[in-house]
């Protein structure tokens, strides 16, 4: 590992579990093989239950009537965010913020 | 440079944070994304029902409340707290779902805005029980807490959340983020890369850092947020374990890259509770952006070699990763 101190870090070991936070291709699989099954679990379970009840049509007449409000079509060029107008720096289309 | 492509984007409050998604496709598709948006309010709001401490009627509090006895959860709190056990045995303990007792000790006990420094002191610090003695029953999807132990899963959740959502529908690209926790997949709208913003931990309406990236995930855990005094003493709600107390470790804000936000979140705390020089933490971060307590702007890459391009704004440097 290094930093932009100059540290630097060779062979330590890795953890290795199905989270994939290692780099080898296994538990990478792993890691892909977990997200789906996650996936389908709760895309099969929360919203498919949501979609059964209340159905599609009607959840996208209740959705525009929610969400319109606060959605905004940003196709044009302006940027998502008008921050550090810095020359050649490019605007960023989302922020990661402290949590 | 693709052109610019349509791209719709919604926020919205959800787990003490805001929500905020981008979607890009190649043609006008309104209808398709306020579908999406929509979902991802409900996912969100079952994410809530689900995982909110902070209500005596959500499934973890019930949880929680019957520590000591086998309880059959939902799929969902199963698959969450397997993650979260996981996560607390790859970094070693330093991230710890048990920590609950400390940070209501310290405080936190109520919705981070209903907190008041109203000259209450803080209690004894109460080191985490840690994770050993819960027990799992995949079978019947039973989770048993040993009775002097609660659970919080914030640290997973949001990271899942966004998880779930990354890559849905026919998107040809996206953003997803809640709270810190972010991920990118898929055709920006304009650009090559997607672009970053990593929040100045001095000035939240600057950016201190741009990461550009092709996809993956990015979170970032700090002090300065979610912060607060009791007894005239500042707190904040990253714990060390192993202490009770809030970490101090001399970072102020750790943006952590991974392949999944749930990945990332999870390091991002290690990062913080552990420090830079902790081996296990070095072991698990592959990229990083640090901010210092300082001010100091701190880029970590692994040797295995990172895919994110850092800008340092403060200096309008790009740094030598």
């Amino acid at each position: 590992m290094t930093t932009n101190l100059g540290e630097t870090r060779h062979g330590l070991p890795r953890g290795i579990d199905h989270l994939g936070m290692t780099s080898t291709h296994a538990s990478q699989n792993e890691a892909a093989t977990r997200e789906t099954r996650l996936k389908r679990l709760i895309l099969v379970g929360a919203l498919a239950s949501f979609l059964s009840i209340f159905g599609l049509t009607i959840a996208v007449d209740h959705q525009q009537a929610q969400v319109s409000s606060e959605t905004t079509n940003v196709s044009a060029n302006a940027p998502l965010v008008q921050r550090n107008s810095a020359a050649g720096i490019a605007q960023p289309q989302i922020r990661t913020r402290t949590s | 440079m693709n052109e610019t492509l349509p791209s719709y984007r919604h926020a919205f409050p959800s787990m003490g944070s805001t929500v905020e998604i981008l979607l890009v496709s190649h043609n006008a598709a309104e209808q398709e994304a306020l579908t999406t948006f929509g979902l991802a309010e409900r996912l969100a709001a079952e994410w809530e029902r689900t995982f909110s401490r902070f209500t005596p009627e959500s499934e973890i509090s019930r949880l929680n409340a019957r520590a000591g006895r086998p309880v059959p959860v939902s799929e969902l709190l199963y698959a969450a707290i397997e993650i979260a056990l996981d996560g607390s045995r790859l970094t070693g303990g330093l991230f710890d779902p048990t920590i609950l007792r400390a940070l209501a000790g310290l405080g936190y006990d109520r919705t981070f805005d209903e907190i008041a420094d109203d000259g209450r002191q803080w209690l004894s610090p109460t080191p985490a029980p840690g994770i050993a003695g819960i027990r799992l029953g995949p079978e019947q999807r039973v989770v048993t807490l040993p009775s002097n132990t609660h659970i919080d899963l914030g640290g997973v959740v949001k990271g899942l959340y966004v998880d779930m959502l990354a890559g849905s529908g026919s998107w040809v690209g996206g953003a997803i983020s809640a709270g810190g926790d972010l991920r990118v997949w898929g055709i920006p709208p304009t650009g090559d890369r997607w672009i970053i913003g990593v929040e100045d931990a001095d000035d939240p309406s600057r950016d201190a850092a741009q990461l550009h990236l092709d996809r993956g995930a990015v979170a970032t855990s700090g002090t300065n947020r979610r912060a607060w005094r009791r007894g005239g003493v500042l707190l904040h709600h990253l714990i060390d374990p192993r202490t009770g107390l809030p970490a101090e470790r001399g970072i102020r804000t750790a943006s952590v890259f991974g392949a999944t936000a749930v990945q990332a979140e999870i390091a991002a705390t290690a990062l913080v509770v552990g420090g830079l020089e902790d081996p296990v933490v070095r072991s698990l971060i592959r990229q990083a952006v640090v901010i210092l307590d300082d001010g100091e702007i701190v880029t970590v890459r692994d040797a295995m070699g990172g895919q994110v391009d850092v800008i340092n704004l403060t200096s309008c440097a790009t740094i030598a990763a």
